[in-house]
Formats: structure tokens, sequence, C-alpha cells
């Protein structure tokens, strides 16, 4: 009896919730007021016919301003996480930070990760060749002046993707062409501008420029191609097949670009003359009996051909737990300057297959990477090419008390290069001669206070180890904002990093035998040169201090402005070391130089300001500038004609050898004013117009033949861009990609090609 | 010279292509259609597009789940040449057919036939859509449609910004 009072109860409170649900289904009401964007997104030609007029008038309205609200967060201020290692707003960030977002990288048309640079502030974007540039993060760069080309190379700026750094530890810089990531794998670069080893590690001293990529977060199959072609034999293609389903995403991607240089000549620099492509190869031969001369006479012709495959999958296991991983592999050749061999062109090739994993579990952080692979940094001479392996560990713990987060991490990094494949190292033919290696431990700690909902402080100290040179090193980042209102806030940062010690720097070992001029069994007179490495190298180093402010000026506008000032010291050079002395016995002359710090300084007083406007979901625009002054103190010469040179004075009456001169005076390859901006106009549904602009001053170098002294300059330059799309159909979007289209055809980069103007036709189909 | 040439290009379809929200504009002018008394209306209500081929696909997505006062919705593609022939209760004109419009109503004169313009300011048509980025707006002309022999409910022209 008391089992059917129970069925009976429990039939009775079934039915009448189902009646009340039923009910409350009848009774449903929509509150159009209180939808959110996305609700209203999700609104179908169904629902929305159910409305009654006026209601829909009032719906369209608040679609439209909800769109825009969200188009001015989107531009004027995204949310960014590589300023802080926690994810807010750029207008909250105590670094000076940019953001470029996809749809302004798909937009601009930019053909490569480093030209889409030039639309950031602070960033001096020179292109070398067809499709190869020259990226450095506020100058500072060619120092010491006037050494080799080598020493133009960015060896202060962090890239990473997702985490990963991605510099060659050989030499310190980015090659760009090596990313197996491209324009359309981007979700967004952030960059900071400044000393961060504190956050990320050794090499982030001008900046971190960092790419993050999409992941597959759409459920379901969709895939992707866009392909453009054009002038100087353009080609680049993209694809990409991604699968999401529940917790699992999975994407598939693939790139290639391939282009020819905008000349076939070369410029020799030791004959100040230019020279067929044809030619180069023997004539590099003529100088250096290490050159194969078939080596470039084999792609003279070419700028760069690179491709690039990668396998992304993200698992959700939880809210909290999240994997991501990356697998890459990419192989590319590119002719770009990397030191005078006669002429300052040459071609890289490299493969690599690289593999990252992050981790997020709740506050728990950790990324792991791994890359090995093959670089060959001049093609056709002996002794430049070798394998490397890498490794990379970081992992961090974001806690708060209070007002106040704290996040202790640890990194470590170790890389083995080894040139044992290539060259015959008993015979000492390489520049290693051997397998190398070098390894980096660090440990740091972030403190973030927010006192009274205004005022923010942050401190982030690291102490590090570097294995190779038995050395420890420190520093810091302290950075403050005061939010003055809504739309107003200051901030300001002092901060010291420092760069890793580097292969070559280290451990080079390279040996010049220059034959004599007697006969075969008494060759008197020959000369044998010894280049080192320097384990006892400081690193070079920077210290910053700037002030800041963001201010949005109505809903629309957005201004940005940093003012800075930076020492760079520890730079190092190849230095004749005056203690060895030649062994009397021997007929050969024997020079030993290596790698000595100098005590050459350079100072950096410089101001950039930007602006961000939206008018409306149409039209939006971007403009900013800078300017800086920057200064090289303590330059030592020893040379007449340096002396002359630099000095415009006589060094009649000094003894320069005996009592070499320390000079100040203004370093010009770094130019005083470069800037940019764009305006993107989307007219309706089916067309997307985009121009963008970059511009930099005169720049100016010395360089030297022998012992002669010359200056070099690069006249100033304005290039603007112009892409200009339309949407066929849901999945057909076709374009014209116009870059420097005023064709304006100048030197950007020390002795490198006269870049002009590309056209490129395109298509992209999504599914 | 193939350089100025292509800016100057762009540039002047920077001034043609504006922008158009024709999945809002087709709701409106379904709105519209039911707030108005149509004489004589039976067997199809019709609706001619002269121009876009987006706002086409939009009403005929309508007219495949609505009627209008029990009659089913045809949708058709028309040019302002082909206007004489055939009895169109609604002719829309996209705003690059607007320089046309009073070819158009040359030929729907006296007919009950609502004229409607996605172009401001313009006038001899019933109705001017205001598609702008915070909002869509209609100017509407009750003389002119009235001389068309349609009727206005008094509720439309409290949601119009009415023009004589």
């Amino acid at each position: 009896m008391n089992k059917v009072k129970y069925i009976l109860i429990l039939v009775a409170l079934v039915t009448v919730g189902k009646v009340t649900v039923l009910a409350q289904d009848t009774e449903k009401i929509i509150h159009y007021s209180e939808m959110s964007l996305d609700e209203m997104r999700k609104l179908t030609q169904d629902d929305l016919l159910q409305i009654p007029f006026e209601d829909l008038i009032e719906l369209v309205k608040r679609f439209k301003v909800s769109s825009i609200d969200e188009l001015y967060q989107l531009i004027l201020n995204p949310s960014q996480s590589t300023a802080s290692k926690k994810e807010e707003d750029l207008f909250e960030a105590t670094l000076a930070t940019t953001v470029i977002s996809s749809a302004e990288l798909e937009n601009s048309g930019a053909r490569n990760i480093p030209e889409a640079l030039r639309l950031a502030p602070g960033i001096i974007v020179r292109e070398k060749t067809n499709g190869n540039y020259d990226v450095h993060i506020r100058g500072n760069d060619f120092l010491p002046p006037g050494s080799d080309v080598s020493n133009s190379v960015n060896s202060t700026t962090l890239v990473m993707i997702d985490n990963r750094p991605v510099y060659n530890k050989f030499l310190g810089a980015t090659f760009w062409e090596n990313l197996p990531v491209t324009i359309q794998d981007l979700e967004k670069i952030e960059i900071i501008y400044g000393p961060a080893t504190a956050l990320y590690g050794p090499n982030a001293v001008s900046g971190v420029i960092h790419l993050i990529t999409k992941k597959s977060t759409e459920e379901g199959f969709h895939a992707r191609a866009d392909v453009q072609g054009g002038s100087h034999n353009s080609a680049i293609g993209y694809g990409n097949v991604s699968y999401s389903k529940g917790k699992l995403g999975l994407n598939l991607s693939a790139n290639y670009q391939q282009a020819d240089r905008f000349q076939d000549s070369y410029y020799i620099p030791y004959n100040d003359t230019y020279v067929s492509g044809s030619e180069i190869g023997g004539i590099n031969a003529g100088m250096n009996d290490m050159f194969s001369a078939t080596g470039l006479n084999e792609d003279y012709w070419q700028g760069v051909n690179k491709g690039a495959i990668n396998l992304g999958v993200d698992y959700q296991f939880s809210d909290k737990t999240r994997l991501n991983y990356m697998g890459s592999y990419q192989q590319s050749s590119s002719q770009t300057s990397y030191m005078d061999i006669g002429s300052v062109l040459s071609t890289r090739e490299s493969n690599s297959f690289s593999n990252n994993l992050n981790i997020t579990s709740g506050k728990f952080e950790a990324d792991f990477s791994a890359i090995t692979g093959r670089l060959n940094a001049i093609k056709g001479m002996a002794g430049y090419e070798y394998d490397y392996t890498e490794l990379n560990g970081k992992m961090g713990y974001n806690f708060k008390l209070k007002n106040l987060n704290i996040r202790p991490g640890i990194e470590a990094d170790y890389a083995i290069y080894s040139d044992e494949a290539y060259v015959d190292a008993d015979a000492n033919e390489g520049l290693l001669n051997g397998s190398v290696d070098l390894g980096t431990v660090q440990g740091s700690l972030r403190l973030d206070y927010t006192a009274w909902g205004k005022l923010r402080l942050t401190g982030a100290l690291v102490q590090g180890y570097f294995t190779a040179t038995d050395d420890d090193y420190t520093s810091y980042q302290f950075s403050t904002s005061y939010k003055a209102n809504e739309s107003t806030i200051f901030r300001a940062v002092a901060s010291r990093a420092n760069t890793g010690p580097f292969v070559l720097n280290t451990y080079m070992d390279k040996t010049i035998n220059v034959a004599g001029m007697g006969d075969e069994t008494q060759q008197a007179g020959g000369m044998t040169m010894y280049k080192l490495g320097n384990k006892d190298l400081m690193p070079m180093e920077m210290t910053m201090l700037e002030l800041g402010m963001r201010k949005k000026i109505g809903r629309k506008l957005q201004a940005d402005m940093s003012l800075f000032y930076n020492q760079s010291s520890n730079f190092s050079q190849m230095t004749k070391d005056m203690g060895l002395v030649n062994d009397p016995e021997s007929t050969n002359t024997v020079i030993t130089e290596s790698v000595q710090n100098i005590d050459l300084k350079a100072n950096q007083l410089g101001l950039t300001a930007g602006l961000k406007y939206v008018h409306n979901e149409k039209l939006n625009a971007s403009l900013f500038a800078t300017y800086q002054h920057t200064q090289l103190e303590n330059y030592e010469v020893t040379e007449t004609s340096f002396y002359e040179g630099i000095t415009g004075n006589s060094a009649n009456g000094l003894d320069l050898n005996a009592t070499p001169a320390y000079l100040t005076f203004d370093h010009q390859y770094t130019p005083k004013f470069y800037g940019g901006g764009y305006i993107n106009y989307k007219p309706g549904t089916k067309w997307n117009l985009n121009t963008s602009f970059y511009a930099y001053s005169k720049q100016k170098t010395f360089y030297s033949i022998g012992q002669d002294f010359k200056w070099v300059q690069i006249d100033p330059k304005f290039t603007c861009n112009m892409k200009a799309s339309y949407q066929v159909n849901g999945w057909l979007n076709t374009y014209l990609n116009v870059r420097n289209i005023t064709n304006s055809k100048s030197q950007e980069f020390l002795f490198t090609d006269q870049t002009g103007i590309s056209y490129l036709v395109g298509c992209n189909l999504t599914f | 010279m193939k350089k100025l040439l292509t800016i100057i290009v762009l540039l002047c379809l920077l001034g043609v292509v504006r922008a158009q929200n024709y999945k809002f504009q087709a709701l409106f002018m379904y709105n519209i259609a039911q707030r108005i008394e149509w004489p004589n209306l039976s067997g199809e209500f019709v609706i001619g597009v002269i121009g876009n081929k987006e706002m086409h696909k939009e009403l005929e997505s309508i007219a495949g789940k609505k009627q209008l006062f029990g009659n089913t919705i045809k949708v058709v593609h028309v040019s302002p040449d082909e206007l004489s022939d055939k009895m169109y209760h609604i002719l829309y004109l996209d705003r690059s057919s607007s320089t046309k419009l009073n070819e158009v109503d040359k030929s729907v004169a006296k007919r009950p036939t609502l004229v409607i313009t996605d172009k401001n300011g313009l006038t001899g048509g019933g109705i001017n859509f205001i598609d702008n980025s915070s909002k869509i707006e209609f100017e509407i002309f009750p003389t002119v449609i009235k001389s068309h022999q349609l009727q206005l409910s008094g509720s439309l022209l409290n949601l119009g910004i009415v023009r004589e």
C-alpha cells in the first residue's frame, strides 16, 4: 500500500513538474532589451519574423550599437597576456604593449610575419631582399658600428610562438623565414617593449614579439585555402583543415612562399660596384677560397623559398585544464645579408622539426618545447653549416593573496650545436669543429599588487645561471600604473635585461690559412689567423626607464604614448689578442683574434606615440610614430682614417695605436624617425579596402674596406601598400594585393637590394 | 600611370559601394507591408527587386516562411524597363539603382505599388531606408503612398520619419 502511495506521489510530482515546465514554455517571454550580443547573433530569421515591428526596430538598434561597442573593444582595447603573464585588457598593461589582431594582419595584405610588424609602433622593419626582412625593436642595431655585417642581426629581441622561443642560439638572431607559422595561422601578435628577461628569460632585451596561433574551437570540420601570385614569380599558398568535437580540437595547416629578388645584380662593397648575378660566385670565390663559385650561381635570382606544415592538437580536459600541442616541420631557403664575403647577400638554408606543448591547469602553467634542425648560414661556403637541438621548459604558478598576485616560475633551456657532419673538424675547417652546448637555468618571482583599484605595482626579479660560461645573472623589471580615471592611465617602468651567451661568441674556433708567396716547399710569408670565442664574455645588457600614458578620447579614439630612455652595454667584437707572440721559428705570421667585450655604450632617448580610431564598423584607422635619438659613447678608435672620418678632424699628432681615442657621436644607423599606420574601410558585406603605410628617416653608418673608412647612407623611404578584397559569396573571397604601391625603389638595409613594387592577385576559400 | 589609375579606380569604388544590411531591411519590408492596406489583394503578393541579389535572397527566404494577408509572397528580380506589363505590390531599388527612380515612378504611376529605396533624401518613392551604423530608420512619404491608392496605418507613420 505504501509503495502505491509513493508511486502516486511521484507521478503527481512529475505531472506537476511537467505542467509547470510546459506552462513556462508557453509563457516564455523573450526580453530583447536584456539580450547579449551573442544571444542576438543567434536569433534566426524565423525568430526575427515573430518579433513585433516596434521591438524589431529596437532590437536592430541594440544589435548595431552592441556590435560597435564590441568592435571598439576588439580594435582599441584587445586582451593580451604577454605584458603581465595573465589575460587582461591592453589598456591595463603596465608595460608598453601592442596587439595586432588576426583581422588587422589579414586585412593588411602583409605577405609574411616580419612585414606585418610594420603595423606596430616602435618597430623598425627593413626589407633586405624580396620577402626577407630585418626587424629591430627601437633600433640600437648594427653595434658596434663599422664592424662586420653579421653584427647587424637582431640578437636582442625574444620572438616566441605560443611561448616557444624561436631565436637561433648560434648568433642569437631570429631568422624569420625559419618560422613554421605564417600570417593566416595567427590569432594575434602581442609585442612588449623594453627589457623583459625577468618575465621571459635571456634575449628579451629590447622586447618580446609573441606570435599566438589560432586554436580550433569551432565545432565540426572546417577548411580554408588562400593562394596568391604575382610579380617577381611570387607565389604564396596557405591551407588549413580543422576539426573540433567536444573537448578535442585538431588543426592541420601548411604554408608555402616563394619570390624572386627585385634585381639580379649584387653590390660588392669592397669595389663599390654592382655585378651581375651570374658573376657573383666567381667574385666571392676569388676573395675567399672557402667559397664555392657554384654555390651562389645556382640561385642568385631567388629571394625566398619556404614551406612548412603544422599539426595542432588542443584538448580541454576540464574547465580548468587544457593542453595545446603543436608539431611543425619547416624548410626554407632565402637570400639575405649575413656576412661580408665579397657580396653581402648569400643564401641561407634550413630545415627543422619542432614540438611545443602548453599546459594550463587552474593557476599552474607549463610550456615545453624541443626543436632539432639543420642550418646552412652561407650556402656554398664551407664551415657555416650545422645541426642543432634545443630544449626549453618553463613552469609558473599564479596565486592570489587579496590584492596581491604572486607568480613564482622556473625556466631552463639547453642547446647542442654541431658542425661535425659538415667539416673536417680535425683540420679545423669549421667555425666550431665539434659539438658544443649551452644551457640556462633561472628562477623568477613576479609580484603584482593593486591598491584602491587605481594604483598598481608590479615587480619581477630573476636569478639565472649560464652553464656554458659558468656565470650568474640577475635582472629585474619594476612597473607601476595609476588609473586617474576610467579613460586615463599613467605608467612607469624600470627594467634591466641581458642576452644569453651565444654559440658563436662563446665557442668559435675558426682557423684561416693564407698561403705564402714562396714555392711549394717553402711558403714563406704565409699567414694563419685564429678567430676564437670567449667563455668569459659578459652578455650584452640594457637598462631602461620608461614613462607612458594611455588615454581614451571619447569612445572612438585611443592614444598611447611612451617616453623611453635606455642604455646598452657589454657589446663585443673580434679583437686582436695582443698577449700572444708569434713563434719566432715560424715563417708564418700568426694572428689570434677573440671576441672581447668593449667599452662601447649606446644611450637612447625616444618617444613613441600612437592613435587608434574606430569610426564605425566600416572604418577604422591607426597612426603611430617614434622619434628617438641614439648616441654612442666610448667607441674605441685606433685607426687614423676612422678617427678622421667620424670626427671630421685631423688625427695629426695623435698616436691612436698607443692611445686609442674614445669617441662620442650620434648612431645614425638607427633612424631618428619611423612610423606608419593604416586605414581599413569595409563599405558593406562585400568589399574590404585597406591601405597601410610605413616610413623611416635617413640612416647612416660607416664601413671599412681594409684600413679605409667609408660612410654609407640609406635614404628616407615611404612605403604604401593596398589590399582590396571582394567577398564573392559565402566561401570565396578574391583580392588584389599591392605592396610598395608607389614603387619607391631604394635600399632599406645596408648593402642589400633596392626593394620595389609587388603586385599579387589572390583568392581565399573558406568551408 | 598604371598605379595612379589603380588608386583612382579603387577610390571611386569607395564612394559607390555603401553599407547594406539586407537581412534587417528585408524584415523591415515585410513588417511595413503588413501595416499597409492593399486594394484588391488576391493571388500573389509580388515584390520586385531592382538591383541587389542579396536582398532578393533574403526576401525569398521570408517568402518561403510567411504569407501576407493570406497571399503567398513572390519575389522577382526586375529591371526598370520591364515594369509596364506586370503588377508589383512592392518595388525595391537598391542604392546603385536609385538614379532610375524617375523611370520607375513613371512606369508604376497610379498603380497600387509601394516604391522603397535604399537611399535617404530621395523624392518620388514611398519609403527610403536610412541604414547607418547605429540603427535602421525609414523616411515615409504619405502623400506619395496615398497617390498609389495605398492606405497607411497610423502605427507605421509613428515608426517612420514622416516627410511631406
